[in-house]
């Protein structure tokens, strides 16, 4: 019935909405569920503009609020019992290692306990873990495999061995501020301590080329297996336990099933050169998700706050921008008919296919737009479309839409609309209603249907005959409301507190039209020679 | 600088994309004392990016907070804390990081190397590159690692080659939208030299879109000897494709519809929309690995066939454009059919007789069972090997080029201390296949020259300044050698640069920092100016210049081309005395 969603442009990348076409455009504009508005600032703002704040660590599966102190230590990870598993990401469950042997094992030893996947039967004797007690896996045991993995003590002992190379140039700052022969002590000492450190290495493989003065700095050779250019030699890690590279190729080699090896999702965020066999892979503690409370960008006014408690889905602040503009949604009546079988709804990517007819170049459409107030008055909109650019090419289609002032009623609670009103819900489904045609029995460009608060209009699309792509052009839409705020209007108080205000706000939106399908290749690509 | 063993590398654009080389609005930031030693002698030391924060780390000793560590590459971006082992969050910058990012499907990389063919693609293209980095930035700080960017400095790894736009945009997202305090730019290749222990390298960075090679000498990045060649990650996807083409099968999935009595589908040819971008890179991961190169007394006494002249074979000219051009996934590239043997034909012919890699049944998610002959899992990465030309050298000749041409003493410090880094060199086998071939190189004589022109300087032995290395040339990071000796630590090579920028961060190090007040000054500045300039007045009106309306309707997308100028080797001023560009190419010029 409706195709993709009016998108409503945030002025935060450009205050003008960039022609539609434009591959940049579509990251300008949202759908207006995805808004927000600034009350103080009286602007829309996007999911790509406010700034965005944690209010709550939680674990996804074990809803357990993390204090945030404990965020950092944990490595953002939850310190209980969930755990990913290493195969199919999916949440691994404690059990007990074997029910029946344990039964038998426990006069004289405790019930130990694995962790399993429950959806691809992966368990945790695979890698060689088991646990004595069901609860605090996580703090207690998985932690301090992680903290003693080679990743961890190799960059331990790669700070041990540079840390002298620094201090001896930090312990110079004092100096650096005296005064303004500071800095060119600094450099001389800095310059002195490379000699010092550089040691036989560099004098003794660049003092040819620096000038003879350096010649005398050479040192003996011998030095040079214990220095490794200015600093000693790092020795690494011996890599105990691990596979020999050619084996593990002569194991590649002879390979029979790809999901021997590991993907590169299992092995993403390891940063130490290990194995490829997914056997090896260990569980992940799941990671924790957040609750963000959003502000705006400009004057930090709180836009989002979610209730801190896990379980809830509530939010304490909510400033959205349906509650502030007028929804837009598009519709063509032809369509009906074809939609009624194409339930599904797809996302903002419609393919034409999936519930809009494609488009034909060289017809003419008629669409509706729906306009539908949040507010608890009634607005006057006025629609204006977006002149083309005068160096952009000749467009394609034409579109025409009432341009006088469309009033939309108020949004009141269901019980509140006038009877007969009540009874246009009956009336059917948009497009069916009576007032589409004019008396000629003509497509009418203007208000076709008033219903609650939402008013529909009626528009013309004209396909030029080399029509191609996408149909969607900017519509700038102004409204004009009642004030509520008496704040406001503190000025103008001459005409008294029982007129109040009226206060206009515009902004930009995409309408998307629908598709026109790609040529046949063989009319599309001119002959070639 | 990608994932352990993801052969989704970072990224790097060829240098004719830096046009920003200028020399006038440079701050000079690196002069002094410091460098009128070794001014004279050819070793070219622009820029030391460590040491001059030595002075600054002494403030932020004993400050708890670590920095954020970015290793933003076109495909994979690492994210973490300094100071820990491994990043909180590895993700694939190429596919949409939140829902509301449009979708493109050809996508295989976040920018790529022909950004801005058209000028008004360019600027298009800068548009919507800013807008990606943007939601990439805003993903790390809230969904990677859900810390509150405001108080935390910033670490950014930035590959020699990283186009300067794509830096200033990332500086003002960061300053602008996310409101960090401070961000300090380092080369990848330093940090990746810190992760294994040392200073002093070759760094071999075989990123997705291009391989490149820097010299670093004593933390000093040496950028003049800095060499490229597009072949990476994204080369080898394209040419595993066109092999999979070729000689791979498929069995396509059996119809459900069909009466029972059909024959389930048999062995077809590989339909061209099953290998989509993910399926090779998977492909990459679990089943490619890098054979020993076949030995050459067998080549030689193969009977000669026409396409099969051993050396002669050169792969790089028979590729299909590299994936992002738009032809190549639409159109059928027409050198594949069957009918007309091909070069690859003869790859075959060279390699399938003597491999013992078994083929692989490789299932597609719902689409079928894709057959991968042993040949071409084991001999794909012989592309990166196989003899390049001018434009295009192979690894082993970008490396013997960049060692001709430093200072002979340096060739000695640097032959056995190369480090490969870079998502594809996490293929098993690949750094001590390149080990072999440099070795190789430097031993057999130059094969003949017949077939397509190779560069004029190469009438004359070509590595004739390197033959002496031979029995030299080290990986230090291969893992094919034994522990110690040297031997850097194992760290993935995708990973080594995120490893070095925790490391950096934990010792207090980083390149120069830029503060937000510094950032916004700057641009405050420029937009003044810009607004006097508009409005025809000069810098004498005192009072209108603090009246000048500098909010002005501005493409915010657009703004970070004026405004602050960040520090970046290509805009350091030429030390006095510089030598003058070679005659040569001021020739060809």
């Amino acid at each position: 019935m409706s195709g993709p969603p009016v998108l409503y442009h945030c002025p935060c990348s450009s205050l003008h909405a960039p022609p539609p076409t434009l591959p940049s455009a579509s990251y300008q504009s949202h759908p207006l569920d995805m808004l927000y508005f600034c009350p103080e600032c009286d602007a829309v703002r996007c999911p790509r503009c406010v700034s965005v704040e944690v209010s709550t660590y939680y674990c996804p599966n074990c809803l357990f609020e993390v204090p945030s102190a404990s965020v950092r230590a944990e490595k953002n990870r939850c310190a209980r019992n969930c755990f990913v598993c290493p195969s199919c990401e999916n949440t691994l469950q404690t059990v007990p290692m074997d029910p029946s042997s344990s039964a038998a094992a426990e006069g004289e030893n405790k019930e130990r306990f694995i962790l399993y996947c429950t959806y691809c039967r992966w368990d945790s004797t695979v890698v060689g873990m088991t646990f004595d007690k069901p609860q605090g896996l996580a703090s207690a045991q998985l932690q301090r495999i992680e903290d003693d993995s080679p990743s961890t003590r190799e960059l331990e002992r790669l700070r041990d061995h540079f840390e002298p190379l620094i201090r001896p140039r930090t312990s110079l700052h004092p100096y650096h501020q005296t005064g303004t022969n500071a800095a060119a002590l600094a450099a001389l000492r800095r310059d002195r301590d490379r000699d010092r450190d550089s040691h036989s290495l560099r004098s003794s493989r660049l003092g040819r080329s620096v000038g003879a003065g350096r010649e005398r700095e050479r040192a003996e050779p011998r030095e040079k297996e214990k220095w490794e250019d200015d600093l000693p030699a790092f020795r690494a890690m011996e890599r105990e336990g691990e596979v020999e590279e050619r084996e593990e190729m002569a194991w590649l080699r002879g390979l029979g099933e790809v999901e021997e090896v590991a993907s590169l999702r299992q092995r993403a965020t390891e940063t130490w050169d290990g194995s490829i066999r997914p056997s090896d892979q260990r569980p992940l503690r799941l990671p924790l998700q957040s609750k963000k409370s959003k502000r705006c960008p400009a004057c930090r006014h709180i836009l989002i706050r979610p209730e801190q408690k896990a379980q809830s889905t509530k939010f304490k602040v909510k400033i959205v921008a349906s509650n502030y503009l007028p929804a837009l949604e598009v519709s063509r009546p032809e369509d009906v008919a074809f939609a009624a079988h194409a339930r599904r709804r797809t996302g903002g990517t419609a393919q034409g296919t999936g519930m809009v007819e494609d488009l034909q170049p060289g017809r003419t459409y008629h669409f509706l737009l729906a306009l539908t107030n949040p507010l608890y008055d009634p607005i006057n909109v006025r629609l204006a479309l977006q002149q083309p650019a005068e160096t952009g090419k000749k467009p394609t289609f034409a579109v025409s839409l009432p341009t006088n002032t469309i009033t939309v009623a108020a949004f009141t609670d269901a019980w509140d609309y006038d009877e007969d009103e009540g009874a246009d819900e009956d009336a059917g489904r948009p497009g069916q209603g009576r007032d589409e045609r004019d008396a000629r029995g003509r497509w009418k460009l203007g208000v076709v249907e008033r219903k609650a608060n939402t008013t529909k209009v009626g528009g013309e699309l004209i396909m030029g005959k080399d029509a191609q792509g996408d149909v969607k052009f900017n519509l700038f839409v102004t409204y004009t409301y009642k004030s509520e705020d008496p704040q406001a209007a503190p000025v103008d108080e001459k005409e008294g507190k029982a007129e109040p205000e009226l206060k206009t706000f515009a902004f930009w939106t995409v309408v998307h039209l629908g598709m026109v399908p790609p040529r046949q290749p063989d009319s599309a690509v001119p002959p070639t020679v | 600088m990608t994932a352990s063993a993801s052969l989704v590398p970072s990224t790097p654009l060829p240098s004719a994309r830096r046009t920003t080389f200028d020399t006038a609005g440079a701050t000079p930031s690196f002069s002094g004392a410091h460098y009128s030693t070794n001014r004279r002698h050819s070793l070219s030391v622009l820029h030391c990016p460590l040491l001059p924060t030595y002075m600054h780390s002494y403030r932020s000793r004993y400050g708890t907070e670590d920095r954020i560590v970015l290793d933003p590459g076109c495909r994979t971006w690492r994210v973490g804390f300094s100071g820990e082992g491994r990043p909180r969050d590895v993700f694939q910058a190429q596919k949409p990081v939140s829902f509301t990012e449009p979708k493109e499907k050809d996508r295989t990389s976040l920018w790529d190397l022909d950004m801005g063919s058209a000028v008004d693609d360019r600027e298009e293209g800068e548009r919507a590159l800013y807008e990606r980095l943007k939601d990439r930035l805003r993903r790390t700080f809230i969904q990677s690692l859900m810390v509150d960017p405001k108080g935390r400095k910033i670490i950014v790894a930035e590959n020699p080659m990283l186009p300067v736009c794509i830096k200033e945009m990332m500086a003002r997202i960061l300053f602008k939208n996310l409101q960090v305090p401070s961000v300090s730019f380092a080369p990848s290749g330093l940090l990746a030299l810190l992760a294994s222990g040392r200073t002093t390298g070759l760094v071999v960075d075989i990123g997705h879109l291009e391989t490149t090679i820097l010299p670093i000498y004593q933390a000093r990045p040496m950028y003049p000897k800095l060499r490229s060649t597009p072949l990476g990650g994204a080369r080898l996807s394209s040419h595993l494709r066109d092999l999979l083409l070729l000689f791979g099968g498929y069995y396509a999935p059996p119809d459900l519809r069909a009466p029972p009595s059909a024959a389930l589908p048999g062995l077809g040819s590989v339909p061209e929309d099953v290998l989509t971008d993910d399926v090779l890179e998977d492909i990459k991961v679990r089943c490619c690995y890098v054979e020993d190169p076949l030995p050459t007394r067998r080549r030689r006494r193969e009977v000669p066939e026409p396409a099969l002249e051993g050396d002669e074979l050169d792969i790089s000219m028979l590729d299909a454009p590299p994936p992002d051009t738009a032809t190549s996934s639409a159109t059928a590239s027409p050198h594949i059919s069957e009918t007309h043997p091909t070069p690859l034909h003869a790859l075959r012919a060279h390699y399938s007789a003597h491999t013992t890699c078994t083929d692989i049944q490789y299932t597609l998610k719902n689409r079928g069972v894709l057959s991968i002959p042993g040949w071409v899992r084991s001999r794909a990465a012989e592309l990166f090997f196989a003899p390049g030309d001018v434009d295009e050298a192979s690894l082993s000749e970008l490396i013997l080029r960049c060692l001709a041409s430093l200072n002979a003493d340096l060739r000695k410090v640097f032959v056995d201390r190369i480090l490969v880094i870079g998502g594809t060199a996490g293929m098993r086998g690949l750094i001590a296949r390149l080990e072999l071939e440099l070795e190789k190189m430097v031993n057999e004589p130059v094969p003949s020259q017949n077939g397509f022109p190779r560069h004029p300087d190469w009438t004359k032995d070509p590595w004739e300044t390197v033959r002496h290395l031979k029995g030299k040339f080290r990986a230090v990071n291969n893992p094919q050698r034994p522990t110690g000796e040297g031997r850097a630590p194992g760290w993935s090579p995708g990973s080594m640069v995120w490893v070095g920028g925790s490391l950096a961060g934990a010792l207090k190090l980083s390149g120069e920092e830029i503060s937000r007040e510094r950032y916004d000054e700057a641009e405050k500045a420029a937009r003044r100016a810009a607004v006097l300039a508009e409005s025809g007045a000069t810098e004498e009106d005192d009072e209108l210049d603090e009246d000048v309306d500098i909010d002005v309707d501005e493409d915010e997308s657009d703004a970070w081309k004026r405004g602050f100028r960040l520090p970046d080797w290509t805009r350091v001023p030429l030390p006095q005395g510089a030598p003058m560009a070679p005659r040569r190419v001021v020739a060809a010029a």
